[in-house]
């Protein structure tokens, strides 16, 4: 089994290692963005080191930020930043810790032995770690996560589907299954960067109820807010109202004024750049046609 | 010009227009990862969700 593994999720490349008892490995959609070789890269944007432990909760005079439910709770340890995770079928204690240096570019996850020890191996990086980590390493100038399905045409045009849950996102990627031409990147979740003059749409290991999670990027031309409808239809969307619905459909760091500026600042640029409008859509293959024909 | 009429923008400008107020929606449980779409729940205490081996589907 590994004790090393280096991931690559939106062009970042995330390098895991952990002790020789703790084996470790990338598990579900994870594992196609495992990068080539699955060994560590020599220069990864983010180090991140796996230990057993036993995590406490901090204080709570800590706390920065609790989204409610009880799944994790953000901490403040100095200029540091601890997650802690709980489930309510595990007890009060918590079974994964992860503790990030102010960037989120190093970090440490000591992993309780009593509930993963007979587990092996372990990911550390799982649901919400990896998602989180994502979100906080974008939310520092690298870009946003969205939801969204996201589709790549032939020529290399990606259109990107937004929309809250229930909008569509599901059912419109799949809608485009029977195109051998086109490239789904995901059904549920894809992260927008920037490059130069450019948006690119990478696909992410966050699906949804279609399981489509696929490695790639594309060159983002068109958003599309997803709505149900009577019939398939366009509406324009002001810019402003373009850079307010793709903030509700993102992913920010609430509790980092920073983070939000940043994150705002580049869906403006989004919607500068990319044609921006509202879609009421059938559930069937005419919308794929009504997309292809707009 | 009656009190209610615009004044008349001059030309090369855009007509006045009265502000709008829209609202968007934000569904906090979304936007903080705060649940699974699944279970309500997330983490290796899912029953045949995670188990330990991976979420399946992601909180939307």
């Amino acid at each position: 089994m590994s004790h090393s593994l280096a991931l690559d999720i939106a062009g970042i490349t995330i390098s895991l290692t952990a002790d020789l008892d703790l084996p470790i490995d990338a598990e579900g959609a994870a594992r196609k963005f495992v990068r080539d070789g699955g060994g560590v890269d020599d220069r990864p944007e983010v180090r991140i080191r796996a230990v057993w432990g036993e995590p406490v909760e901090p204080p709570a005079a800590d706390l920065l930020f609790d989204p409610g439910k009880g799944l994790w709770r953000l901490y403040r340890l100095g200029r540091r930043r601890r997650f802690i995770f709980t489930a309510p079928l595990l007890g009060p204690l918590p079974y994964q810790a992860a503790t990030f240096n102010e960037d989120f570019t190093e970090g440490e996850v000591e992993i309780r032995r009593e509930i993963f020890g007979r587990r092996l191996p372990v990911y550390p990086l799982q649901y919400p770690l990896d998602e989180l980590l994502m979100v906080h390493l974008l939310s520092h100038g690298r870009g946003v996560e969205v939801h969204g399905s996201g589709i790549v045409s032939s020529d290399g045009a990606g259109t990107l589907f937004a929309g809250q849950s229930g909008a569509g996102k599901t059912t419109m990627a799949k809608l485009w299954l029977a195109d051998p031409d086109v490239t789904i990147l995901s059904d549920e979740r894809v992260v927008l960067r920037q490059e130069g003059d450019d948006i690119w749409m990478y696909g992410t290991p966050w699906h949804g109820d279609g399981r489509i999670a696929n490695q790639g990027r594309a060159r983002l031309r068109r958003v599309f807010f997803l709505r149900h409808a009577g019939q398939n239809q366009l509406a324009p969307v002001s810019a402003t109202g373009s850079i307010a619905r793709l903030f509700a459909c993102g992913f920010a760091p609430f509790h980092d004024r920073g983070g939000l500026d940043y994150t705002l600042g580049f869906l403006e640029q989004v919607v500068k750049r990319c044609a921006c409008n509202e879609l009421g859509f059938l559930p069937d293959q005419s919308a794929v046609d009504f997309v292809r024909g707009n | 010009m009656t009190p209610d009429e615009p004044p008349d923008p001059g030309p090369g400008r855009k007509p006045y227009e009265k502000p709008t107020l829209s609202e968007v929606a934000l569904r906090p449980e979304e936007a903080v990862l705060g649940n699974c779409k699944t279970m309500g729940v997330a983490g290796p205490a899912e029953g045949d969700c995670t188990a330990l081996g991976g979420c399946m589907t992601f909180g939307s």
